[in-house]
């Protein structure tokens, strides 16, 4: 019997967020001000059908079935098509999100302006744009242009930076 | 004619009218790119209309629907890469037309078809409203109650062929409205010590996560799209004869956008297919479709056009949003602290009347706009995916820390971003979830003060004839979206076997 793994990875996440979401439930702090339902007894009950929600797409992915899968639109893995580039784009997600990630850590510290360049000189570098003396011009630039845009023009502050600052 | 005078008086005491040209103009340029939805294109506004007043904020995001879904159709004419999933349709007889060099003459059809769709759906937007929200005045709390069920049971329609992924997609919806205080007793729940949480999980944040960044997270990993050629589109707007050959298929977009616009979770793609298959239907020259019939442009783009419209039906009477566009509106109107349904037209007349207004006059600025932008979307579709990716993140995280100054929003967004990648990894279809977000905490607060009220008696939620009604309509909504997925699963099983 051949296993549907989309769903039972699936439904394996959503019990494993159920239970993290049931246990926090538990702590939240009762009020004096409780009525018959209680702070927790939506959060109880959206848990309890995320949790069972979770158990069925498991039980029908250990059933191989593909019930209700539209048969059109998922890519069927080509036979030629090896592991490493079914995963490729995944990989590739990832990496952008670790920018990203790096952008938020970044941010505080080095200010809007050398960050937001940073960011978009790594993304369109790490997508593949060419690689020359524009590319970290245009960053620059559309980091200013943004800069301008969002607070002389609009007066929406932006962190200038605690680097910058303590000098 | 007083709610004539409410939608001038609202259109130029604001920057209302300045907002639909801007939407309209933005609209097209982002629903040209290729992987810009345009829900994507209204989200990255959407932080910027928190300094905007209501009016100009709303007509601003609905101006850049109606742009978007034109602009959709200039890569599908152009490079048969549609920029909206509205645009598909277009793309069979639109890109034939480009091949046999009349990509002009498409886009213009396009241009004018979309113009007769967007002023049809307007007409119904007015008429059928008010009468809606009329009836809502009469709300309770148990009446609020079931209209949030009511919003939930459209989760079967949206559940893109598997009604347990859409409930799981709305239970994570609804988990995520619980963060944040407790509407009763005003206790902290899932906020990790966090102080950013104590207000609760913004619906803007969940959109732009959900809709922005999970798109990028995918784009990333797609091939690049092909480049459109300038030469032989130079926009060429249809003759009296043509516009006769037209009246059909819009007519037939017309009906059908109307249909598919009002009911929550169908929306312009399965709108613009169905147009498309009753035009080549009733057609008189059917064997044309397909080898680049103007009538296979017509009724596709016709169709997607009256559903930028029609879609707002059920969110201005009920509050309910039947599409992304429909919930990131639905996220201007939050925004500006207005709960778009039945009280919205007692609380903010101006907001809905300009609204009326605007898509008016967006809808005039498109022909306007189309004409002359042809060649700034051909230049845009034509630049490096690798800086449209880049761009387009700076933008949103700028978007998102400028709306409270707060880098841990910004991680939040991403945070989103990943949950709607592994989700759309799994086929989890997204909307559910945004319904869970935004019907939350209506769906919470009125059933514990309906419970209040009646002193735990169940009862009240049937002895209301308004929540009676309500909750009916929702089993009969979900039972209706149930046998309609069950009738296309038995169907394309009937055609597997057959292939088989």
């Amino acid at each position: 019997m051949k296993l549907n793994a989309v769903d039972l990875t699936l439904g394996v996440l959503a019990v494993t967020a159920a239970a993290g979401y049931l246990y926090e439930t538990a702590q939240i702090p009762e009020s004096l001000l409780e009525d018959a339902v209680g702070a927790r007894g939506v959060p109880l009950a959206i848990g309890g059908a995320m949790a069972a929600l979770g158990a069925l797409l498991c039980f029908r992915g250990l059933l191989g079935a593909r019930n209700g899968e539209p048969s059109g639109g998922e890519r069927p893995a080509a036979a030629s098509e090896s592991l490493p580039n079914a995963l490729r784009p995944h990989l590739q997600a990832l990496a952008l999100l670790g920018i990203l990630a790096t952008y938020v850590a970044l941010l505080p510290h080095a200010g809007y302006i050398a960050s937001t360049a940073l960011l978009i000189a790594g993304i369109a570098w790490f997508a593949g744009a060419k690689r020359s003396w524009q590319l970290p011009l245009i960053a620059i630039a559309g980091s200013v242009f943004l800069w301008v845009m969002f607070d002389p023009v609009l007066s929406i502050p932006l962190p200038a930076g605690a680097w910058w600052e303590s000098r | 004619m007083e709610p004539l005078g409410h939608a001038v008086h609202a259109l130029v005491s604001s920057w209302a009218i300045p907002g639909a040209l801007a939407g309209v103009l933005w609209g097209i340029l982002g629903g040209a790119l290729p992987g810009i939805s345009p829900s994507i294109a209204m989200a990255l506004l959407l932080p910027l209309t928190y300094g905007m007043d209501a009016v100009t904020a709303i007509v601003l995001l609905a101006s850049v629907y109606v742009g978007a879904e034109y602009g959709g159709s200039i890569p599908a004419i152009l490079i048969r890469t549609p920029g909206t999933n509205s645009a598909s349709a277009t793309v069979i007889d639109g890109y034939e037309m480009a091949r046999q060099g009349r990509a002009g003459e498409a886009l213009g059809i396009s241009l004018i078809a979309g113009l007769v769709g967007g002023l049809f759906g307007l007409v119904v937007l007015v008429a059928a409203t008010k009468p809606l929200a009329m009836v809502a005045l009469a709300f309770t709390p148990p009446a609020y109650f079931a209209l949030g069920i009511l919003g939930l049971s459209v989760v079967a329609g949206l559940s893109g062929g598997s009604l347990l992924k859409g409930l799981l997609a709305a239970a994570i919806g609804l988990a995520l409205a619980t963060a944040g205080p407790d509407p009763m007793t005003g206790v902290p729940r899932f906020t990790f010590g966090e102080p950013d949480l104590l207000s609760g999980i913004k619906p803007l944040l969940v959109m732009m996560g959900l809709f922005a960044v999970t798109e990028m997270l995918v784009q990333i990993g797609e091939p690049p799209w092909a480049k459109a050629n300038a030469a032989n589109a130079r926009l060429k707007l249809p003759d009296l004869r043509m516009m006769k050959r037209l009246a059909r298929p819009t007519a037939i977009g017309s009906v059908i956008g109307t249909f598919e616009g009002v009911t929550p979770g169908a929306g312009g793609t399965i709108a613009a297919f169905m147009a498309y298959s009753e035009a080549k239907r009733w057609s008189n020259a059917p064997e044309e479709f397909g080898k680049g019939s103007p009538e296979g442009v017509a009724a596709p783009e016709c169709a997607n056009n009256v559903v930028t419209a029609t879609a707002l039906v059920p969110l201005l009477s009920l509050g309910i949003p039947g599409s992304n566009s429909a919930a990131v509106l639905l996220g201007g109107f939050l925004v500006h602290g207005l709960q778009p349904g039945p009280m919205l037209f007692e609380k903010a007349p101006e907001v809905v009347y300009g609204l009326y207004g605007g898509l008016l006059i967006a809808n005039i600025a498109m022909v306007a706009i189309g004409l002359v932008i042809l060649t700034p979307c051909i230049w845009l579709v034509n630049r490096p995916k690798p800086w449209l990716i880049a761009f387009v993140l700076a933008l949103v995280v700028t978007g998102v820390y400028s709306v409270h100054q707060s880098v841990f929003e910004v991680g939040l967004v991403l945070g989103v971003g990943v949950v709607g990648y592994i989700l759309r990894a799994c086929k989890v279809p997204p909307l559910p979830m945004v319904l869970g977000v935004v019907l939350g905490f209506m769906i919470e607060s009125n059933y514990r003060r309906s419970l209040l009220l009646s002193g735990g008696d169940f009862s009240i939620f049937y002895l209301d004839k308004v929540s009676l009604g309500l909750l009916l309509a929702a089993a009969a909504l979900a039972t209706y979206s149930l046998w309609r997925e069950f009738g296309e699963r038995a169907q394309r099983e009937r055609v597997e076997a057959a292939a088989t």
